[in-house]
């Protein structure tokens, strides 16, 4: 790769090129084959982890290496993990100095990042900080003054512990996009790049996401140098353990019945309810009490502190059934939802894979039901299409397949 | 469908060996099953038997079903002795009232009970005297005591003393017991007063849904709260009782920093252990074999030297050991190699990133402030800047320049890169499309297929462009006499079609844009050789005027180009 030929990519019109799998890309299938700290293969053993996923075989070691990386793997295969223990391997534990930076989209998923961090770098005492927004500005500071090996956080956030001088970025080395199509589409572009500004020059890249369409790729050579590309074809994204369906009805309203009728399923283990807008999530969840049924729900304009309590009593198992918007729909991981049921059809088809993408974690099944009024079939048929996936109608003994 | 003739004789014979099969399908169902009976059943682990069981068991069974017979019998008689005794009161001759006193059973109880049911104590009393045989010897004298419970008994005077002490056992058993029952109450009553002031048991059945969660609220704030506390956080700090399944080595630390060192310190204490073991097993292992084969070669030198021949000499040994050790110095000297290479690999890459400067870095320490771009690049750039009124007009078609249709074909490539002159914003979807056509359709072959405008739009400004044969002959046209065609084809849209029929009868011979030496594609030296005329000073200033209008239009909504250069 001469120096002449990546200025050039600066002005090279992107739209046409077809981006494909980097050619050479080792694949390591054990995680003691790839040169790893003890310390850190233990904590991988311990959260469970045997055997590499795919992703994990090919783009750990590239990131080690030094790499710039877009990886893209299947929703539920084990990203976060794989950029976790990439991080973790490049961290220099002896200097208390932020390191690495993750973003990600929601305030949720920026806790499950650091939760895993710390999991997988237990045994290593890592320390990792979740900067998000609706907390308590003095307490980020404070926490970030006491020295953090990792920070993974939310943009706006991030951004302005960092022009408060709260986060020093003189050392980091890494930046990691998790969700990196939502990170950078419109309304996040713009605060990635004010965070990007105050990072040293060529810094290390990772974008990981489940979908990473065209355009997204097209800017990434804005702040990438010759990157690894670990792709998947869309025909290829969805997941064979995930059996999706739909439910044709007639009327909005005959939606609600349709719930009613599929509680008992709902929680056998853990079900999430998928609608478009918060308002509706308001009122569904209002009418799901009104008829008895115990139900939880959670949306971006609640309190964080209810955001926290909510998403911890779901975690725990402690409430079953989660009515929410997609501020659920990316990345995460709570192991027992086993059931999604799209109320109203997502807004775009990367979405949809994201949404039935929270059930049927590494490798458990799930099942993915969607709502769907008549003029809403044809959405659903582009989306199957669209992925070369199969959703057939509802059958009876869906409790069976959960 | 068919072309078969089907006659009525071919149907009566199908019809006949239809029957003829199943009659033979019958018969042999009929012999399956006579010759499945016959097969001895094969019996499964679970149904095979030990001999004599079975026997065993009938035995068993019958001897079970001969002694509920005597039963049976015996309280048959019973039953009937009870019925004779109770009905034949009257009927009694005196030897069977003899016979009768033998049992101590009033047996017309009943009957007296059934009649006269009022006065009960009196036939207590009269029990008690009829049942009771009156006393022989004083010794035999029923008398009362009360038990240390406070019952009133009645026993013989010679048990007396036996059952006194029965009763101080008793006695002490039972203070034992409430001893222990006031300290369970005592406990539990503790526990009640502890349990208002500490928060529910979580676990509790009796408690709602709703309250176990409050409590769960309550806890997970305090422990955020003590988090907030901590310096270091680890994962047990972060676990919030999450429903996780961990993996075989998962251990819980301690939330107590000091405690979680020293665990952490004895599960390293332990593995270090584990390791020494496995390595002196192993040393262990070989030592064993080393023997070994030292006692085998000491008994064939034993034998040689019976049979008078020298001893074997010791290399082997020593070469295998030699060898193994090679093997580990090879091995360790493979993975330092491993490690240089990486470390190499490591260093190469981050010089090859700090030789590449990304768009957005540019501006920041050490890069520099602006990026130097080469002739070409900032030609291309400036390109991309201007509007699209100043671009070739649409009026050039491709069908125009046959004599460039056999060169165009060597130069595609070229063009791809590095030749779009108006890819702005809102053309590039229709440059997208429209390229995608051009590659698939192969317009230089029959470039009067019904193409879209922008599509030829695109190939009539690369290969003006790229061709300096075409500029040359451009030049010359651009000093021909017929200036009113030219300007035509600059500035309006060709309204007379007999003009356009015109101009294209003469092929390459299409006037250039006048601003075409402007825009041109390379900084070669070119003199204008047109001469001044008024109707392009009124162009240009028209064109000027236009362009100042668009850049202060475009002026608020730049972001764009600033992120891209800064």
């Amino acid at each position: 790769m001469g120096s002449k030929r990546d200025t050039r990519d600066v002005f090279e019109d992107l739209s046409n090129v077809e981006f494909e799998t980097s050619e050479g890309v080792e694949v390591i299938d054990k995680f003691k084959n790839m040169g790893l700290k003890e310390e850190l293969i233990r904590g991988i053993f311990a959260y469970g982890f045997e055997k590499p996923s795919a992703i994990q075989q090919r783009a750990i070691k590239p990131i080690i290496k030094g790499r710039d990386v877009i990886a893209q793997a299947q929703s539920g295969t084990g990203k976060t993990a794989t950029f976790a223990i990439s991080i973790l391997q490049s961290l220099d534990l002896t200097m208390r100095e932020t390191q690495i930076l993750c973003l990600s989209p929601t305030r949720e998923l920026a806790v499950q990042i650091q939760k895993v961090i710390l999991a997988l770098g237990d045994f290593m005492n890592v320390q990792c900080h979740a900067c998000i927004g609706g907390t308590n500005l003095g307490e980020d500071i404070r926490k970030l003054d006491f020295g953090q090996h990792v920070v993974s956080g939310t943009p706006g956030r991030v951004y302005d512990m960092i022009r408060r001088r709260a986060l020093r970025t003189r050392s980091v080395k890494m930046l990691v996009l998790d969700e990196a199509d939502e990170m950078l589409n419109k309304g996040f572009k713009e605060q990635i790049y004010d965070v990007y500004r105050f990072l040293p020059p060529s810094t290390q890249v990772v974008l990981i996401s489940a979908t990473l369409p065209h355009e997204i790729l097209e800017i990434t050579s804005k702040f990438m140098t010759d990157p690894i590309r670990i792709l998947v074809k869309r025909d290829e994204l969805t997941l064979e353990g995930i059996k999706q369906f739909f439910v044709a009805v007639e009327r909005e309203e005959w939606k609600f019945d349709t719930l009613c009728d599929l509680y008992d399923t709902l929680t056998i283990t853990q079900a999430v309810i998928f609608c478009n807008t918060k308002r509706k999530v308001d009122w569904l969840t209002e009418k799901m009490r009104e008829a008895n049924f115990t139900v939880s729900s959670m949306h971006g304009d609640m309190p964080q502190k209810e955001r926290d309590s909510i998403m911890k009593e779901f975690r725990s198992g402690q409430s079953r059934v989660l009515i929410t918007t997609d501020v659920w729909a990316r990345g995460i991981d709570v192991q027992q939802v086993s059931l999604v049921i799209n109320y109203d059809l997502p807004n775009n088809r990367e979405l949809y894979i994201h949404r039935i993408g929270r059930s049927g974690r590494f490798g458990r099944k799930g099942v993915a039901i969607n709502f769907v009024k008549a003029d809403d079939i044809r959405i659903l048929r582009d989306i199957e299409q669209y992925y070369s996936t199969q959703i057939d109608e509802m059958p009876m003994n869906v409790a069976d397949l959960i | 469908m068919s072309t078969y003739e089907i006659s009525k004789s071919s149907l009566l014979s199908l019809k006949a060996e239809v029957l003829r099969k199943q009659e033979e399908i019958s018969k042999a169902k009929l012999q399956n099953k006579f010759k499945r009976q016959k097969e001895p059943k094969k019996l499964t682990p679970l149904e095979v038997k030990n001999k004599g069981v079975e026997q065993r068991e009938i035995q068993d069974s019958q001897e079970d079903i001969d002694l509920l017979q005597k039963s049976r019998t015996v309280l048959e008689h019973k039953a009937q002795l009870y019925d004779k005794l109770c009905s034949s009161d009257k009927t009694i001759s005196g030897e069977e009232n003899e016979h009768i006193q033998k049992y101590l059973v009033h047996f017309d109880k009943k009957k007296y009970s059934n009649k006269e049911s009022s006065d009960h104590e009196s036939q207590e009393e009269n029990f008690n005297e009829s049942v009771y045989e009156p006393a022989q010897n004083p010794d035999e004298e029923w008398i009362e005591y009360i038990d240390c419970l406070g019952r009133t008994r009645t026993c013989m005077k010679k048990d007396l003393e036996f059952l006194k002490s029965k009763d101080e056992d008793l006695r002490a058993a039972v203070e034992k017991d409430s001893n222990k029952a006031e300290q369970l109450v005592d406990r539990k009553e503790q526990e009640n007063k502890s349990e208002d002031l500490k928060p529910l048991d979580e676990n509790n059945e009796l408690l709602s849904a709703d309250m176990r969660r409050e409590i769960m609220r309550q806890q997970w704030e305090k422990e955020e709260a003590e988090l907030a506390k901590k310096e270091n956080i680890h994962y047990q700090d972060v676990l919030f009782n999450e429903a996780r399944t961990h993996g075989v080595g998962y251990y819980a630390f301690s939330k107590d920093e000091e405690e979680r060192k020293r665990q952490q310190e004895a599960l390293k204490k332990l593995r270090q252990e584990t390791e020494q073991e496995q390595k002196k097993a192993q040393q262990l292992k070989q030592q064993r074999e080393k023997q070994l084969k030292a006692r085998i070669r000491a008994a064939e030198n034993r034998k040689r030297a019976r049979l008078g021949l020298p001893p074997l000499e010791d290399h082997e040994d020593d070469e295998e050991e030699g060898t193994q050790q090679l093997d580990e110095e090879k091995e360790k000297e493979e993975e330092e190699k491993k490690r240089k290479q990486e470390e190499v690999e490591k260093v190469k890459i981050q010089k090859s990133k700090e030789a590449h400067i990304r768009p957005w870095d540019i501006g920041k320490e050490g890069v520099k402030e602006h990026y130097v771009y080469s002739q070409e690049e900032w030609i291309a750039k400036k390109r991309k800047e201007r509007p699209d009124e100043f671009a070739p007009p649409q009026q050039y078609k491709r069908s125009n320049f046959r004599s460039l249709n056999s060169y165009q074909d060597n130069k595609e490539d070229e063009n791809n890169k590095n030749l779009y002159f108006s890819t702005k914003k809102e053309e590039k979807e229709q440059s997208k499309t429209a390229k995608h056509k051009w590659k698939s359709s192969n317009p230089y072959k029959n470039s009067q297929t019904n193409e879209e405008v922008g599509e030829k739009q695109i190939i009539d400004k690369t290969s003006i462009n790229s061709n300096t044969e075409f500029q040359a002959s451009l030049i010359v046209n651009e000093c021909s006499d017929n200036e009113d065609d030219r300007l035509l084809n600059d500035y309006k849209l060709i309204s007379n079609p007999a003009k356009e029929m015109h101009s294209r009868g003469r092929g390459a011979e299409i006037a250039p844009p006048s601003t075409f030496e402007y825009y041109g594609p390379n900084s070669s030296n070119k003199k204008a050789k047109c001469e001044e005329k008024q109707n392009i000073e009124e162009a240009i200033s028209a064109g000027l005027k236009f362009l100042r209008n668009q850049f202060e239009k475009k002026k608020p909504n730049n972001r764009d180009n600033e992120m891209f250069i800064m």
